[in-house]
Parts: C-alpha cells; structure tokens; sequence
C-alpha cells in the first residue's frame, strides 16, 4: 500500500498493473486529440480519469478496503438547539463488535474546535448543540450493522431550547446569542458616492425584493474516508477540495506533529464547495489513534442533506436607478443573509458579495450592505459562485426590468452599461482586458435571429415562450488576499515526468488543464507527465480548488515550473555530456545536442542519477489587496465575463417552465482544453437551472423535509435544454497562463436570471424567488390575472 | 442505505405463498420490487420475511374474457404496455402505463404489486378505479373479490389481510369507439404524479355523452372517482364549456396538503388535469 502512495496515486485503481495499462490506452487517445499539432494547450484531450471512471473502475474512498478496517458512525443531534446535559456511552462501549466509542471528552483541549475560516465547531458537540444533524458521538464497530446498532445504544440528555430560525431572529433585540461573538458573522457595507441622491435624480427606479431557498450541493458521491497508519504516519484518504487544510488541522486536533501526518485525495465524486469543510476527518483520524487500526466513514445522503453546508438562504434588497437613455446611476442593495449554525465559509461569501454588487456594470453610485447571521440551521458555507448567482438573479432580473421599461433591448442596456477595459470598479480596481462586451456581440445576432423566429410561431394552446438575457462578471481567486499556487517537476532515469501540483483536481478535469500547460511549458509528451495533486506532503500548500482558480493560478505555476524544468533538464544533460548548454535543446519532446536528436527516454538515462537534481518550480503570487473594511484595492487579478441566452416554454395552466434551448456566451480568456470548458459550461448550466426551477432544501421548525433525491428535485437529463450552445469569445488574458483564466463558477450564475427574464416575455409575470417552481408561477399569473 | 436484514421466501405455487404467508410473522411480499426494494433500503419498512412472488407459477397473464380483460397480478408493466389486447379493449391502460416510472422498472414492476402498494400517485391504481376493477384475492380462508372502490382503505393501505394475495385484476373493458385520455403532471420528467387524471367517455348516437368517468390520482391519500362530474356530463353534449366546469368541480376536492405540495396547488392541478382528460378523451371519440 505504502509503494502505491508513494507514486502519489490516489488508489484510483487496483494497483500499478493496472495503471500501466490504461496509461498505455490513454497515450492513444491523446495522440489522436493532437494530431498535426506540437502544442497540447488548447487541445480537446479527454481527461484520464474518465476512461476509468466510465469503465467503473475508479475506486473512491467507500471503495477502499483494508485489512481490519473498522467503520465509523456518527451519532447527530435530533434538536436544532439545545443544551447536552449528559452522555452515557457505556452499553455502547460493551456492544458487539464496538472497538471505539469517540465523544468530545476524549478530543484534547486544542483541537477540540475546528473550522475552515474560525475554529468555532467542536469535533463532537459537548455542552451544546447548534443545528439538527450535528455529530455528538463517534462509534467505530467491525461492521458498519454493528456501528449503528451501537449508536442506538446512547443515550443523550437534551435541554431543548428556543432556535433562532430566520436572521431576522437572530438580530432582533433580546435575541439568545449562539456565540461568543455574538450572532452577527459578517456586517459589511461599502460606498460610492451618494447613492440615495443619484437615485433620487434617476429618471427611472426599480424595486425588488428577492429571495431563495438554500440548496445542496448535490455531489454524486457522499463525503467519505479511511484513515489508517502507515508506518507511524496517520494517513487519511478524503475525497476533499483541500487536502492541506485538513493536515494542518489535523496536527492541532490529533497533538502529532505536522511530518507524521498526510492528507491524500481519494478520487472525487464532485465537490462544487461543498467539500471544502470538515465532515469526517478529525472523528476518523481520531479514532485510528485510539484503535490503532483504519477506520472508514461513508455519510449516508441523509445525513448528508442534515450536516452538511448549505448554499445560503438570502434576501435581497434592491434598488436600481437609471437615466432615461438607459444609463445605470446608482445602486442601493441589502442582504440579509442566513449563515446557519457555525462560520463556515459565509464571511467570505460575504465578502465576495460586497465586490460584486454592481458588476459587471459601470455604476458610479452604489450603497450596498450585507449582513449574515447565525441561526439553528445547518451551516451554510462554499457553493459554485459564492453568493454570486442571488446577486446576479436579483441585479440583472432589475436590469431587465429597466430595459422593459425603457423599450430598450436587453444586449443595449448591457452595453451601454459594461464594465470595459480601464473602468475603475467601486474597489478602485482598474479593469483590464475585459471580454464582456464581445459576450453581448456574440449573442446578439442569435437573441435577435431567434426572436424573429419565435415572433413567427402562432401561440396557441397552454404554452407561451420567451427569450431572456442575462450576464456576470466574475473574480478569480481568493477576494483580496494573496492566494498563491506553486507546481514542483521532477524526472527520473526511466523518463516519468511528475508534476506536483498543489490544487487537487476535484472532478473538474484540471490535473488534464495542469499537464497541458506543463507539457507545452517543458516541451515534453504529456503522455510522459503524472500529475500529482491533492497531496499534502507531495505539494506545497495552494489553496484550495475553488474560486475558479485552479486553470489561472496553478495553470501559472505550472507553466512556470514547464519552463524551469526545461532549463534544468537542458543544463543537467549538457554537463553530463560536456557541452556548453548553448547547444542543448529539449522541444517538442526531441531532445538535440549539437542539432543530432536524442529521445527523452536516452536523454533521462545518460543524465541517469543527477535527473534527482532536477527539481523544477513554478509559484504564480500575483499581488491583490483589498483592504476589507473599506473594500478598497483590487481583490482580483483577472475577471471572467459571460452572457446567457434562455429560450423558456410556460404552461400558463400549470405554471411549469421548460427551457428548451440555451446559448452560453463566455469570455473565459484563451481556453486550456476546449472540451473541458464545455462542460464545465454545460454543467453549470444545468446546475443554474435546478436552482432556478427545482432545488430546494424545505425546512421546518430547522428540520429538514426533504433530506433525499426523492423529494429534493435535481434536473434529470429529460428536464434539461436539448440544446445547449457554448460560445466562446476571442479574448486572451495576456496575465494568465498562455492567455487562460478561470470559468468554473460562472456558468451558474445569470441561469436563473436569464429564465426569470424569459418567463416575463412569455407571460408578463416577474418571478423575485428562487426556485420558481411551478406553483410560484402559476400563483403569479393568477395574481396577475385577478389584477387584470 | 442497504437493507435490513431479512428471510427470503422463494416459493414456487400460489398455495406454497399463501401457507408462508399464513406462518410468517411481520411478511412482506415481493411483487417486482420497484418500491418495495427502495423502501427496504431507505428502512421504511423493516420486514422479518420477503415473500417473492416472482418464480411463483401462474400468475402472469393478460386473458380476454369478452367483456373484460383479466390480468394477472404478477404480470409486468412492460408486457401491459406492449399488450395488442391491451391496445385495443384498454386503450386508458396502454396509455397511463407509459408514464409508471421508466421502461426499466417496469421491466420488473407489476400491475398487483403496485396496486397493492397503493401509492396514490401511480397510474394503475388511478386505472383501476377508473375502469371500475374487481380484485381476486387468494388467502388461507379461501377466493373472494372485491370492487376496486372498496380495496383502499386509507393511504397506502389495501383492503387485504397480512395471509392474502392479490391474484388477478378483472378491468372491464369499454365499447369499441369509446374516448380515452390520461394526463398527469408532476415537477419533472419521470417524477410521481402530483396530480392526474383519467377519462374515459361514450357517445351516443345524437352526440351525447351516455357514460363517462373520471378519476383523479395523486390529489387524495386514494383516486378520487369525480361522481358529481361525471353525472354532470352524462346527457351533455360534450363541449369546451361542459369540461371546463367538469374541471371546475374537481377544483374544489379536498386534496392533501404537505410540506412539499401545497393543497391549493394540488387543486388548479386537479381542475387543469381533469378539463385536458376530458378534451384528449372527446377527440378520441369514435361516433357509432
């Protein structure tokens, strides 16, 4: 087992023979991707990952068995608030097969909180309880039957208390406190100008109030993990965004120092922000130590739905003001914004928020303010566009709603409007190499070119159909701190390229996006390159994967890295020869000495023991502050730009939305692997529209009522656009890596807009909430009905 | 989630079922399994013995009996819906059975197991009140039937004995000519029905509707045959109007109300569902 770690594999498949042969069916398939050309970057090569995964041989962490695991249970809180007023865990001690019974007496005093931002949530809960679903006891047992027969076996004393369900409870005066720090965990409000004053000079002001449900993330594969001993190091395998977080985490948690611990990566079954925190590495690690043996943990989905992040539930105030010609001149927005029980990822949410207020719009007035509090929910924390897509529903529905009422087209209010390169946002941030306009010229050919066709079709019978527009701008990276990411390449004598990246491909496809860029950067096959990610003792610390920043910050450090093992690797050959390096070259996978070629392979062999020596880096820190009390500087160092085009059907009778077809309009710079951008494209569509139509936690009293895919209803393939259609615009970033940026998130966020927008064309109603269900809907066209 | 742990049963006649039945403490019995399966692992129901009905002999059959077609109570969805007798005496059934889940549960699913579940959504328990069924149960004290009107007695609970078993369904077949139409609406492709309807209607020979009926499904913890409506129609020339009040009446039924579905939404349904059941029957009206 150690052997197969120490390749940096993630135990994806049944061991090295394996492997070997899917690299020899891989090599194939990227020689066909790339034939006729000497690059790699801007190739559509299929991802490694998915011909294993297709085949069902990709063996995620519930996959991985080893000898004497044991299996771990959490036993969770059934109250959204109470007080803990005794534990009795010893008919559970003595229960059949039980090895370990874990509660928070038995975690030590420095590691007993843990948290992604603060360390406010206990590993298990001791005095109290904040949300329902929160862990309380751990039970390992020699079968998972065992494990939760013995959870039946504790006996918990609650104190119930009253739980604070909506913000607007945990602001109100007299409120109970759920923390030390109060109930408050961001209160954040920026200006520019007098906005209350421009908005009373606008010629036009529109109003709204929009709101959503909190959703889920909807990974295919539930949090998992083993952790086990290898040697005297606590190993754990998590499927995770971040493996050295958890490290760090664990080394204060478990009392062991930082080199007796690593944090690998299983293969990912989707993540989207959601597994970013902690689920069930400090319980498992914990009771590895207590036993000595692995142990392995697999949340059921609904406990999934009960403990894990949330997108935040928010509502947003909104004012919008603009001159007769259609010219934005102010912008007063307040949120208020529901963070569930503990810290999570919401100050940053918060924060994201804040800076994008107004994009991707000039607007030279703005008043925005946005507070999140504390409740006795789950907590709710990261999720694909971080609060971004209720802005973008709330500000371009708004947008939309002048454009009506100025009879101005959606594309021209949007032009006139854009942030364009030199604009100086409300940060003070002057904007560069900005693609947004050339998103609303791509469109427009095709919103106009379809309405005519539309126009043209009689509306008989139930369903009315419509055209709406809507559009984003994004940030990459961290918001306002620096957020570095570094790539080390190494070769041995056999000719096998290891690229240590420090971002873990989580599902995205990126480790492919990473090897490109090294490939092209070394001048080497990238069939020769294993990307290793999404290990904490193989790569420095990068971060996170989220953000959209994988492709733009390691997609740099890689390149950087690629470049730097090109020189190394030249160097070392020609002092192992002799030569002046003058005379070395290494490009496009040939190696030539005094112009007579040479193979990788023979060239690897000569330089034989010194390719150890050979230790390229790459770290890509471009400088952004932002001073976060005042949200002054700039907090990114690019933004990626997109504007969509739904095509929606409504059954006036039902209320029911079918968005048939769908155009996606992106700047995303140069693209790294054109397939892979489509995708991420098509999915984030797909995803925009589930929270558009269908998603939505339903809670009650802080109990979830719907905690399964039964009742929380994800789009099906049926339910999706036939069509979807990905343009991507020419706009190379000259600051990323060979003209790429980020494009993840965006996807998601003017989905929900840009049906809202085509659900007025087609019936005159204006939907305010998320999802807009069918009885939403059908609700709004009575109203409007009865008005008439 | 995986199963409880539980015994199976395999047997081989209906005699041998019923006498399991009959000794088995806390039985359930498995009839193709496309819920029964998903409740297992979910542990909403936790069951001491399955009784798979599945290798019993006999059971599955589609048979014209002139006046009715008769069909076993193991007999797969999948062969109701490629049934040419189906097609031609029951055109309401061939037509509802293509919305019971996807082609592959009902490559498993049964007409009895899912009556006997008796989800008020699924479409075959919306049929089978319907087209009026008589039910034939098997059990230890011996055969009886039973209209289908009497067969649900709360939600999701038959009118059957822990030792009983659905043997055949009688669905009495209407005239040559007669208009049929089943719709349902649910949040997505595929979903169980929030709200549908089935109707069926006969035209005399001046034009007027001679007999009708409709049945909501998924409004109430049972189908809801719509009496006051049809009574309302008979007599009628059938037209826009006569469905839409027809309609109106099915929007006042006291429908469930949840978390998920409020009962206000489930009653617009139910007045658009049954008013477009009724059209697509009328079209399909063939004048003797």
């Amino acid at each position: 087992m150690a052997s197969e770690l120490d390749v940096g594999e993630k135990f994806a498949l049944d061991g090295l023979d394996e492997q070997r042969h899917w690299q020899e069916v891989y090599r194939e398939i990227i020689g066909g991707a790339t034939k006729g050309s000497d690059v790699f970057f801007g190739h559509s090569i299929p991802r490694n990952d998915v011909l294993y995964k297709v085949r069902g041989r990709a063996k995620y962490a519930a996959n991985v068995t080893m000898p004497g695991m044991l299996h771990g249970v959490f036993l969770r809180s059934p109250h959204p608030y109470a007080k803990i007023k005794r534990v009795d865990v010893s008919k559970a001690k003595t229960a059949p097969g039980v090895q370990c019974v874990l509660t928070a007496w038995d975690v030590r005093e420095e590691g007993f909180l843990v948290g992604s931002l603060f360390e406010d949530t206990p590993v298990l809960a001791k005095t109290v309880v904040r949300h329902v679903g929160e862990p309380v006891v751990a039970v390992a047992a020699e079968t998972l039957a065992q494990a939760e027969a013995a959870l039946d076996l504790i006996e918990v004393d609650y104190e119930p208390m009253k739980p604070i369900l909506t913000p607007q409870e945990a602001i109100a005066p007299g409120a109970p406190q759920l923390h030390e720090q109060g109930n408050i965990i961001a209160d954040f409000t920026k200006t520019r100008g007098d906005a209350e004053a421009a908005l009373k000079a606008s010629d036009i002001v529109v109003e709204g109030v929009y709101t959503n449900d909190p959703i889920e993330h909807a990974y295919l594969e539930s949090p998992a993990g083993i952790s086990f001993w290898d040697g005297d190091v606590l190993t754990l395998l998590v499927c995770t965004q971040y493996p050295h977080f958890h490290h760090k985490q664990l080394a204060r948690v478990t009392g062991l120092p930082m080199e007796k611990i690593r944090v690998v990566q299983s293969v990912i079954g989707g993540a989207f922000g959601g597994k970013i925190d902690v689920t069930i590495e400090c319980a498992a690690s914990l009771m590895t130590m207590k036993t000595g043996r692995p142990v392995k943990m697999v949340l059921e989905r609904n406990e999934v739905f009960s403990s894990t992040t949330k997108r935040h539930a928010m509502t947003i105030r909104h004012r919008l003001g603009a001159t007769k010609d259609g010219r934005l001149t102010a912008l007063d927005m307040d949120v208020l914004c529901d963070g569930g029980a503990y810290n999570s990822y919401s100050l940053i949410v918060a924060g994201r928020c804040i800076i994008h207020s107004a994009m991707p719009y000039d607007i030279p007035a703005i008043k925005t303010h946005m507070k999140t509090t504390f409740t006795n929910h789950v907590p709710s924390g990261a999720m694909r566009s971080f609060g971004v897509i209720k802005l973008g529903f709330a500000t371009e529905s708004q947008l939309n709603k002048i454009a009506d009422q100025l009879g101005m087209s959606p594309i021209e209010i949007r032009r006139i409007n854009a942030v364009k390169s030199g604009t100086v946002t409300m940060t003070g941030q002057v904007l560069q190499d900005v693609g947004f306009i050339k998103t609303l010229d791509a469109l427009e050919p095709i919103y106009e070119a379809r309405r005519k066709e539309l126009a043209a079709k009689p509306q008989t019978g139930p369903i009315r159909t419509g055209l709406g527009i809507a559009s984003l701008g994004y940030g990459i990276g961290y918001s306002g701190v620096r957020n570095p990411s570094t790539a080390r390449i190494e070769v041995d004598e056999t000719g096998l390229v290891i690229a240590n990246c420090g971002t873990p491909d989580v599902g995205t496809g990126s480790d492919m996006a990473l090897a490109q860029i090294a490939a092209d950067a070394a001048g080497i096959d990238i069939a020769r390159i294993r990307v290793v990610s999404g290990d904490s003792t193989k790569t420095d610390d990068s971060g996170p994967t989220s953000a959209s920043r994988t492709t733009y910050f390691s997609g740099s450090a890689a390149r950087i890295a690629g470049n730097d093992f090109n020189r190394q690797f030249v160097e070392a050959l020609a002092a192992k020869l002799g030569v002046s390096k003058g005379v070395v070259r290494l490009n496009d996978d040939q190696v030539l000495v005094n112009n007579s070629p040479m193979s990788f392979e023979e060239a690897c062999k000569t330089i034989g023991s010194a390719t150890k020596n050979i230790v390229a880096y790459g770290k890509f820190d471009p400088v952004n502050q932002l001073d976060l009390k005042n949200f002054e500087g700039d907090p990114y160092p690019t933004y990626t730009y997109a504007t969509h085009l739904a095509e929606v059907e409504v059954d006036i009778e039902t209320g029911r939305i079918e968005v048939p077809n769908y155009w996606a309009a992106h700047d995303a710079g140069t693209l790294v692997n054109p397939m892979g951008a489509v995708g991420q494209i098509e999915g984030g569509v797909v995803m925009g529209l589930g929270m558009a139509l269908w998603e939505r936690i339903v809670r009650k009293d802080g109990y979830i009522q719907n905690p399964g895919y039964r009742d929380y209803l994800l789009p099906g393939a049926k339910d999706t656009p036939t069509k979807i259609e990905t343009i991507f615009v020419d706009n190379p970033d000259p600051t990323g890596p060979y003209g790429a940026k980020g494009v993840a998130e965006a996807s998601i966020i003017p989905v929900p807009a840009a049906i809202a927008a085509g659900l007025h064309e087609a019936t005159g109603v204006r939907p305010a909430k998320m999802p807009m269900d069918a009885e939403t809907v059908l609700d709004l066209l009575d109203r409007k009905e009865a008005a008439e | 989630m995986k199963p409880p742990v539980f015994s199976y049963h395999d047997p081989r006649s209906l005699a041998e079922a019923v006498s399991l039945l009959g000794r088995l403490e806390n039985a359930k019995v498995l009839a193709g399994g496309q819920s029964l399966m998903p409740m297992l692992n979910m542990r909403y129901v936790l069951p001491d013995h399955v009784v798979d009905l599945g290798r019993v002999e006999g059971l599955a059959y589609i048979r014209d009996d002139g006046e009715a077609v008769v069909v076993g109570a193991m007999t797969r969805q999948r062969d109701i819906e490629f049934s040419p007798l189906v097609k031609e005496k029951l055109p309401l059934l061939a037509e509802a059975i293509l919305s019971t889940g996807h082609r592959q549960t009902r490559n498993r699913g049964t007409i009895g197991g899912s009556l006997c579940h008796l989800d008020p959504s699924a479409e075959q328990v919306t049929v089978a009140a319907a087209l009026d069924a008589t039910l034939t149960i098997e059990g230890p004290r011996g055969r009886r039937t039973m209209p289908f009107a009497e067969f649900p007695v709360a939600f999701m609970t038959p009118n059957i004995e822990p030792d009983e078993l659905l043997v055949e369904i009688r669905l009495p077949a209407w005239p040559k000519g007669h208009g049929y139409g089943f719709v349902e609406f649910a949040r997505r492709h595929g979903d169980f029905a929030i709200a549908s309807a089935a109707a069926l209607l006969q035209v005399d020979g001046s034009g007027k509707i001679a007999r009708a009926s409709l049945t909501l499904g998924g409004v109430d913890t049972a189908p809801l045959r719509m009496t006051e409506a049809e009574e309302l129609m008979v007599g009628q020339v059938p037209d826009e109007g006569l469905f839409r009040a027809a309609g109106e009446i099915c929007g006042r039924i006291e429908a469930m109300d949840d978390a998920l579905v409020p009962a206000s939404y489930r009653r617009k349904l139910a007045a658009v569902m049954s008013r477009r059941a009724l059209v697509l029957a009328q079209g399909r009206v063939e004048r003797p």
